[in-house]
């Protein structure tokens, strides 16, 4: 050790005999990321993290919000116990009782709604985290409630309706193929402060292979510094801007007819469609240059394939979201991207699978015809069987469905995440009965009747899949705190004291049950892969899939659809099965609130509400801020750090304004999420997309004003 | 000499240096930590795009700091690195933010001098600062 003294070496955590330091690798729960860290641990506790360099898929770094995991771990705000609501509902007071209590109380409450109105006045929700989603599902059938939903009716759920109804079943997200594109259309999506460890690394890896880049982002990020062609659409007008693109390609003669004559169904309809889209319409609708929109068309053709990097929300955030997701998707189709090496859904290796995923395992629900969104979202009925769409959950709750809600047991529920949560809190008080299970006393777990502490991530075992087939054993990074339990356990034990069992023939009764049936297919023990500290190739892996495997495409064609036949037979306003673009615009009062209002665009410290209260990250920037380019500043008489009145059609709000160039002209930017001071408060819960019922986050409209 | 530099063109401004820098040097309950890593916003060059850009003490091998500090709050480490070893000493006087040729001494609240130690023990057994092993584009890299 030489020149340093135990003291220093202890002070700068180092690992070693002398510091009696040890290092465990564990998966990161923050986001969705499931990063792996290693976590320094002294005496049973977590003092440092830093990103794992030595299983595979690692690459040692890690992001801003995983190097502050451990404010996150042993936050004061944790919730250790169960326990009883002793104040008013949203006050906070609560008293600790004993796991028997609370499971007996949630037990008799669900047995007595259930006689008095039906299990599907029940409705069960999940937010986050997600792994526990197939058998959330056993437990709402098993109790019998369709009312099943989760934080994905306002996430990711749109844009697999999108890619399902053109790519069918099995088609979710549009995974690019990174590794191996020669081209590459980033849209909406900002991986260097989003997934920046993964899909950041694997995005800069593109880069130093030469990629030639899109990048469709109304605003300039780091992403977008790399780009080759930058094209920055109004937000919300994504449809019209991919429309044109389209036009471009099919009138250059420069789309891979050989593939649409093939695979694709509907080709001729939407080729008349999109005529009417020409160069100088898109501009005026989207105010993308029409060189620019016309050079990244001919770009994206001529190096077909070149797929399309998209994310969960951004293009879907918006009321005409499931058409303009269709009608970027359909470009996969055009230039013959989608199933090919280097496309889109790419041939690829064998790879591992674990039963009982939270996307590979999707339950049909019991009575899903009796839940109360399936007449008003029928595409979504169809597509996202597995649940009920809940955007509007204060109306449910009020009874302004078919029928009440009347108890609510929900996981890791966050209400900040609906336009308009205040509705959802009055909505609260209404309840008869609401079970918050959660690692936090958050806003929401505030207006519960019972709490339920969950472990985070570090703290239950788990196991998880490196690459395409090494598995990966998490024991107990640090011990559980006070008595915490996994939210599998949860739902086992909530089940029995219900009279039923989860898992079907193959029941679970903890969380080591789950972990022995999901990895039951990988031919491996749960012994092996616990005795393999640097991972265990399975013995059975899935086959990879070849490209005429793969655009065998599962939608009721059989062919990839330019005409969606499962939107276009909804008998219902809005539901078309050709990606018929409408302007948000129309909708709003413009001429009154002429600001576009984007919300949620990725800061590098934040991820929804749950970075708020984490010290160091809330203390990197002033929130929530106003940010708006310093041309419309300069035209409001504003300046940077000022105190304004943001207003739209629903509400006002105090909020300092942040001048930042990187915003779009015209479209200001909040991040959402911040307690009371939630841009949320002031988007319409009733502006939502009519197909998938996703709110129009991205594309609303305000105004600034001065304050008095 | 030692030191961490930021190459600026591969820099994302994700800030993920400053708080990996936290988590290194402090206790999770010391919410009011003063980050030794400092950052500050940045127009592109090329473009409209505002970001973060990070920097961090130099350890310059003629550190003004170490001369003009009347506490002898400053110890060379490892023959490198200029270390606040003596952190308490501190009486906020500022003089050596007054001399410091790259903007670096911060103070906390209790008027304490915080600055980069460059991971001195860590960069002695082997390992990078924790900023560089945190970064994630490789923008930060150790200069001898």
């Amino acid at each position: 050790m030489g020149i340093l003294s135990e003291k220093e070496l202890l002070k700068a955590k180092i690992p070693c005999e002398e510091t009696g330091i040890s290092v465990k690798t564990g998966i990161c729960g923050f986001c969705g990321g499931r990063c792996l860290v290693d976590v320094y641990c002294k005496d049973g506790k977590a003092i440092k993290v830093e990103g794992n360099d030595t299983l595979p898929t690692s690459n040692g770094r890690i992001c801003v919000k995983g190097a502050a995991l451990k404010q996150s771990l042993y936050h004061p705000d944790r919730l250790l116990y169960p326990m009883k609501r002793v104040g008013k509902r949203g006050e906070g007071k609560f008293e600790r009782i004993s796991w028997e209590e609370a499971l007996q109380t949630i037990a008799d409450k669900m047995t007595e709604t259930k006689e008095k109105y039906g299990a599907k006045s029940t409705m069960i929700y999940v937010g986050h985290p997600k792994w526990f989603r197939p058998q959330i599902t056993e437990f709402a059938n098993g109790y019998g409630t369709p009312n099943l939903g989760t934080e994905s009716s306002t996430c990711a759920y749109a844009l697999m309706m999108a890619c399902m109804s053109t790519f069918g079943k099995g088609v979710r997200m549009p995974m690019a193929d990174l590794r191996r594109c020669k081209a590459l259309c980033v849209w909406g999506v900002n991986s260097l402060y989003s997934n920046s460890v993964t899909m950041g690394g694997a995005f800069l890896n593109a880069v130093e292979r030469g990629v030639k880049l899109v990048v469709v982002d109304p605003r300039c990020t780091p992403t977008s510094e790399y780009a080759h062609i930058h094209l920055r659409p109004i937000p919300g007008t994504d449809g019209a801007l991919a429309l044109g693109m389209a036009r471009v390609i099919i009138t250059e003669g420069l789309q891979n007819q050989e593939y649409i004559d093939k695979y694709t169904i509907g080709y001729e309809e939407y080729k008349k469609y999109v005529m009417d889209f020409t160069p100088e319409k898109v501009e005026q609708i989207t105010g993308v240059p029409k060189e620019d929109m016309i050079a990244a068309a001919r770009l994206m053709a001529a190096e077909a394939p070149c797929p399309i990097q998209m994310s969960a929300s951004p293009v879907v955030h918006n009321i005409n979201g499931v058409q303009n997701a269709r009608a970027i998707a359909l470009l996969l189709a055009l230039t013959g991207t989608f199933g090919v090496e280097g496309g889109t859904m790419p041939p690829g290796p064998g790879r591992a699978v674990l039963r009982e995923e939270f996307l590979g395992t999707l339950h049909e629900r019991v009575n899903a015809d009796q839940d109360l969104s399936h007449e008003q979202f029928p595409a979504w009925a169809k597509l996202i069987f597995q649940e009920t769409q809940v955007t509007r959950i204060a109306d449910y709750i009020e009874g302004k469905g078919d029928y009440p809600i009347r108890n609510l047991i929900s996981f890791g529920m966050n209400h900040h995440m609906w336009p308009r949560p205040d509705r959802v809190e009055d909505a609260f008080q209404k309840l008869e009965f609401f079970v918050n299970v959660d690692m936090y006393m958050t806003d929401t777990s505030k207006f519960a009747d019972i709490l339920l502490p969950a472990q985070t991530s570090l703290e239950r075992e788990q196991v998880t899949i490196l690459g395409a087939d090494t598995l990966y054993y998490q024991g107990h990074v640090v011990e559980p705190m006070g008595e915490t339990w996994t939210d599998m356990d949860i739902i086992a034990a909530l089940a029995e004291q219900l009279g039923f069992t989860i898992g079907g023939e193959e029941p679970i009764h903890n969380n080591e049950d789950y972990l022995r049936k999901a990895i039951s297919a990988t031919g491996l023990t749960l012994e092996e892969i616990k005795a393999a500290p640097k991972g265990i190739k399975a013995r059975n892996v899935m086959p990879g899939r070849t490209t005429e495997q793969i655009l065998q495409v599962k939608t009721p064609s059989g062919k990839i659809e330019f005409v969606s036949s499962v939107i276009g037979s909804c008998e219902k306003d809005g539901h078309e099965g050709l990606p018929v673009y409408h302007d948000f615009r129309e909708k709003l009062p413009m001429e009154e609130y002429p600001l576009i209002l984007t919300t949620g665009s990725r800061k590098p410290q934040l991820f929804h509400s749950r970075t708020y209260r984490i010290p160091w990250l809330a203390n990197l920037e002033a929130y929530p801020l106003v940010e708006i380019h310093p041309e419309d500043a300069k035209i409001l008489d504003m300046e940077d750090g000022e105190a304004v009145i943001v207003r739209t059609p629903v509400g006002s709000m105090e909020l300092k304004i942040s001048v930042n160039s990187s915003c779009l002209r015209g479209a200001v930017n909040v991040y959402h999420g911040a307690g009371d001071k939630d841009i949320n408060l002031l988007i319409d819960d009733k502006y939502i997309d009519p197909i998938s019922g996703f709110p129009g986050f991205k594309s609303y409209c305000c105004r600034l004003e001065k304050r008095r | 000499m030692s030191r961490v530099v930021c190459d600026k063109s591969l820099c994302s401004g994700c800030l993920a240096c400053v708080v990996a820098c936290m988590d290194q040097h402090y206790d999770e309950t010391e919410v009011d930590a003063v980050s030794p890593r400092i950052y500050e916003k940045r127009t592109s060059e090329k473009t409209e795009l505002v970001s973060y850009i990070t920097r961090n003490c130099q350890h310059c091998e003629d550190a003004p700091c170490m001369k003009v500090c009347p506490m002898h709050v400053f110890e060379r480490k490892a023959d490198k690195f200029v270390v606040a070893v003596h952190q308490n000493r501190c009486i906020e006087c500022r003089k050596c933010l007054k001399v410091c040729p790259h903007d670096v001494p911060r103070f906390n609240k209790m008027g304490k001098i915080v600055k980069c130690d460059g991971c001195y023990a860590r960069v002695s057994m082997g390992l990078e600062p924790a900023c560089v092993r945190a970064c994630n584009t490789g923008a930060l890299v150790v200069k001898e």
